[in-house]
């Protein structure tokens, strides 16, 4: 299905670029947008930190000329919060496109558009929704081929745990549960990434056949006691905060005497890669399948 | 016979326009007696009460039982002067019997618990004003004059020496507002209250009191008998009326009557 | 006589109350078989899983939410007194959403700059629980009194307030938006022992207080004045009601949010049952909040297993019509 979405965007690019000029061209975002670039962007805003990473593999960090404040990428211009945008400083930049992500800042969207800026929102909620998004920026930004490259890249690293997890048989699978034990516990669902990777890296997400906004819920903690997983997973924030995300699931009573607790299967993982849908993702599938292999 | 209340030179002013509502008021009352206020709106009548009872901040002296009001605990100053304003509105709708139960918040528990002692203080207040029957009806299920004699009770369960009355029977037709005093009376004649209280009605002032104060823009005008209070004359300089006042032959109690400038022949009974 | 009936009422519906309180512990997103409830609560032999789930999660959910409902409602039946106002209440005056601006910067400090700020997040919230009822107070007085539309409206404002303060924190500070609804809308999932004993003791204490000043309260309905010629020093006792009705929020908001129209509601309906005299009504509300959220929170975790509801909607789906009423009967009445 991917690569025959790939070959067909790359047929697309091809017929285009048969005709001599490659711009314009008409893309469809992440959230419905149609949106068309006339030329070459050569400034580019970088709205959020989930969006860098799509910039940075493709190698078009020197055409980003602003970032928000809580980007790790600090070597353009900071324009201040995810919400609302600065709009004036963004106007000042004098961008060609801004990359925004999908949630709380889509209504940006519109803004940015009634001021006559070009915008293109990046929300992916799957691993092929990640690739798309690749080709979606690469073929903006003038080099589809780069893009197609990378994806390649990507999908190989996938098929090869995706093929080795697949032979596991269903009924050695480990049962997962995501998050953080405290006052409300929000866990992926149905629809959501991080359900899809647990799934591709041979494990069975205790909250998978549950759906929420996003592919994300609150779950009840007796649900969680009541399922017994094999597997934790538990997302940390800070920089060296692994040890502190795990204790977590010590301290909290009620989770103390949970299967994975007490086998001392709970993991952390990068929060700030698990929140953020790009190609980092990859490297997290990587991670959890090699964590799946220890139990 | 001793003095119960002593004010002296008391003054106030309001705190915002620096207006003065009381100047240099001195009087005495002795224990027993019925004093009645009078003056026009806004002669300060409401807030010389207000000051006996220490709710706003006075200038000058005013001694109970020869402690200055000022100093005395609120607690104690509740069991000894005990107040009907001109209504009393609960925002919750209450029993009768429950209003006059408040009556013994100086006296009761932490908890408010009612001891033997207090519940025989409701319940002679109750038969002292021939209400009995209303004491388990609701508050607002009464009629207006109802409720000022609950009112009324509550004041009298708090067994107080002094009763200040506020326009107590501004609202309430002259048999309510007969029945409220006649009460209030027996009240003094048995247990020695002293009662101070203002009034709108003049008529009803000369009838009740002993002695009345008559008050204007803040100051004393006079103070005496009502005989000797109430003549024309003060009518003219308080309250800026043309008034006759005649003396009922058969009480002796002054009254005093509108002047509408006619006379009125008795024509209802010559044309029957 | 007939108030001694109320009181034999209440004490007579008391073990029905407390039985359904039990039959709680029941129900919840996974079944447990009723009798190794029992067992379980009795200390007896069962599976583990049971076991955490009726020891560890359920009973002190439902303990934290009687504390807690308890807490709200007292303090609502005491401002509503105070205020001379049947609609005052924690959550309608914005002292909520204060006390939950307090812990949240608590947590945010924690979380960005010194860890152990997460040790202050209920003083925290008290401190700014105490601010948005002054500001409230101080924006609605007109003339010494409190009036109806005036205190809702600067109760609406100091709300949205201090709720986009709490927005801003956690989408700016925080960074995680998930969390903002258990703040904005309340939610007693995951509380454990040690908030139960917290809220516990605060709000025993803070009921031993409402309750001995009941006669004050019963004092105060026909206006400060009238208390005042009843032998009650108002002053210091609107203090008093404020700082304690505002600690007790703060501590009941820093462990389970912001729950609204507890307050509000049910000192309404124990007033209708029982009678206005506070001596009454003030345990019977404390009993009948406790009830109703308690109730409300098993709707929370079993209605959407197993994702759990915030509980301040199901207050608030109950609450808001029963407001509607309680506000067009004064308005009609005044």
């Amino acid at each position: 299905m991917k690569k025959f979405l790939v070959s067909l965007i790359l047929t697309a690019v091809l017929v285009v670029s048969i005709f001599a000029s490659y711009y314009p061209i008409t893309l469809v975002d992440d959230a419905g947008n149609v949106v068309t670039i006339q030329s070459t962007p050569i400034r580019v805003i970088d709205a959020a930190p989930s969006v860098t990473d799509f910039l940075l593999q493709l190698g078009y960090a020197n055409k980003i000329v602003g970032v928000t404040q809580y980007d790790s990428y600090t070597k353009a211009e900071n324009i201040g919060l995810l919400y609302p945008l600065d709009l004036e400083k963004i106007v000042s930049l004098k961008p060609d496109m801004v990359f925004l992500f999908g949630g709380f800042q889509l209504p940006q969207y519109a803004s940015l558009k009634k001021l006559g800026i070009n915008a293109f929102v990046l929300n992916a909620n799957s691993l092929n929704g990640v690739y798309r998004d690749v080709m979606d920026v690469a073929t903006i930004m003038g080099d589809p081929q780069k893009g197609s490259t990378l994806v390649d890249k990507l999908q190989s690293i996938e098929s090869k745990i995706e093929n080795s997890a697949y032979n596991i048989p269903l009924d050695s699978r480990p049962t997962v549960f995501y998050g953080t034990p405290g006052k409300e516990i929000w866990t992926a669902g149905m629809g959501s990434y991080l359900n899809e990777l647990i799934s591709l890296a041979g494990g069975v997400n205790i909250t998978g056949n549950y759906a929420g906004p996003n592919g994300w819920l609150p779950v009840s903690p007796e649900f969680i006691v009541s399922k017994n997983p094999d597997i934790i997973l538990v997302p940390y924030y800070a920089p060296g905060g692994e040890k502190a995300a795990i204790q977590q699931f010590d301290t909290f009573p009620p989770f103390k005497d949970l299967k994975a607790v007490k086998e001392g299967h709970v993991y952390a993982i990068d929060g700030n890669i698990a929140s953020q849908p790009n190609t980092q993702l990859i490297g997290l599938l990587e991670q959890i399948y090699n964590i799946f292999q220890k139990w | 016979m001793s003095k119960i209340l002593e004010v002296e030179k008391l003054s106030y002013a309001y705190p915002k326009s620096n207006r003065m509502a009381l100047e240099f008021v001195s009087f005495q009352i002795e224990e027993g007696e019925i004093v009645g206020i009078i003056g026009p709106n806004g002669s300060g009548k409401t807030t010389l009460i207000k000051s006996i009872l220490a709710v706003n901040d006075y200038k000058g002296s005013i001694r109970l039982y020869d402690h200055e009001i000022k100093n005395i605990p609120r607690r104690e100053l509740s069991k000894i002067v005990g107040v009907v304003a001109q209504e009393f509105i609960p925002i919750y709708d209450m029993k009768a019997s429950e209003i006059v139960e408040m009556g013994r918040t100086p006296y009761t528990n932490i908890f408010g618990d009612l001891s033997k002692d207090d519940r025989e203080y409701v319940d002679s207040a109750f038969k002292a004003l021939n209400i009995s029957h209303l004491k388990d009806r609701m508050f607002y299920s009464l009629s207006g004059g109802e409720r000022q004699i609950v009112y009324t009770a509550k004041t009298f369960a708090q067994n107080s020496k002094l009763f200040l009355l506020d326009e107590a029977t501004v609202h309430l037709d002259i048999g309510n507002a007969q029945h409220l005093l006649l009460k209030i009376k027996e009240r003094v004649s048995e247990f020695k209250t002293t009662v101070l209280a203002t009034f709108h009605d003049i008529n009803q002032a000369s009838a009740f009191s002993d002695r009345i104060i008559v008050m204007k823009s803040g100051k004393i005008y006079s103070i005496g008998k009502p005989a000797e209070v109430l003549t024309e004359k003060m009518i003219k300089d308080v309250y800026a009326a043309d008034c006759n006042v005649i003396e009922d032959p058969a009480s002796g109690v002054v009254n005093v009557f509108m002047n509408m400038g006619e006379k009125r022949l008795t024509s209802v009974n010559s044309s029957l | 006589m007939k108030e001694v009936k109320r009181g034999r009422i209440f004490w007579m519906i008391l073990p029905f109350i407390l039985i359904f309180i039990l039959a709680n512990i029941a129900f919840g997103p996974v079944y447990v078989p009723v009798l190794d409830v029992f067992k379980a609560l009795l200390g007896m032999h069962v599976p583990s899983t049971y076991k955490i789930i009726v020891l560890q999660l359920r009973l002190p959910r439902i303990l934290l939410g009687l504390g807690v409902g308890a807490a709200l409602s007292m303090t609502g039946n005491t401002f509503q007194a105070m205020l001379k106002n049947p609609l005052a209440d924690p959550y309608i005056l914005g002292v909520s959403s204060g006390a939950a601006f307090g812990a949240i910067l608590a947590n945010v400090i924690a979380q960005l700059y010194y860890p152990y700020f997460v040790f202050y997040m209920w003083i925290f919230a008290f401190a700014f629980g105490l601010l948005a009822t002054a500001i409230t107070y101080f924006v609605s007085r007109r003339g010494g009194k409190l009036p109806t539309t005036e205190l809702i409206l600067s109760g609406v404002i100091v709300n949205l307030m201090f709720g986009a303060g709490v927005t801003f924190l956690i989408v700016y500070g925080w960074r995680d938006v998930q969390i903002t609804s258990f703040w904005l809308l309340g939610s007693l999932s995951g509380a454990g022992w040690h908030d139960v004993i917290l809220v516990g003791l605060v709000s025993i204490a803070t009921g031993v207080f409402f309750t001995s000043i009941s006669k004050y309260l019963n004092a105060m309905v026909a206006g400060e004045e009238e208390a005042m010629f009843l032998g009650v020093n108002v002053e210091l006792l609107k203090l008093l009601i404020f700082v304690v009705g505002t600690l007790v929020t703060a501590v009941a908001v820093s462990t389970s949010g912001i729950i609204g129209f507890v307050g509000l509601i049910m000192p309404h309906i124990s007033r209708r049952i029982f009678g206005a005299d506070h001596r009454i009504s003030m345990p019977a509300s404390a009993i009948l909040g406790g009830t109703f959220l308690v109730a409300c929170d098993t709707v929370a975790r079993t209605a959407f297993t197993p994702a759990e509801m915030p509980i301040g909607t199901i207050t608030a789906l109950i609450g808001a019509p029963i407001f509607i009423y309680i506000l067009r009967r004064r308005i009609q009445n005044v």
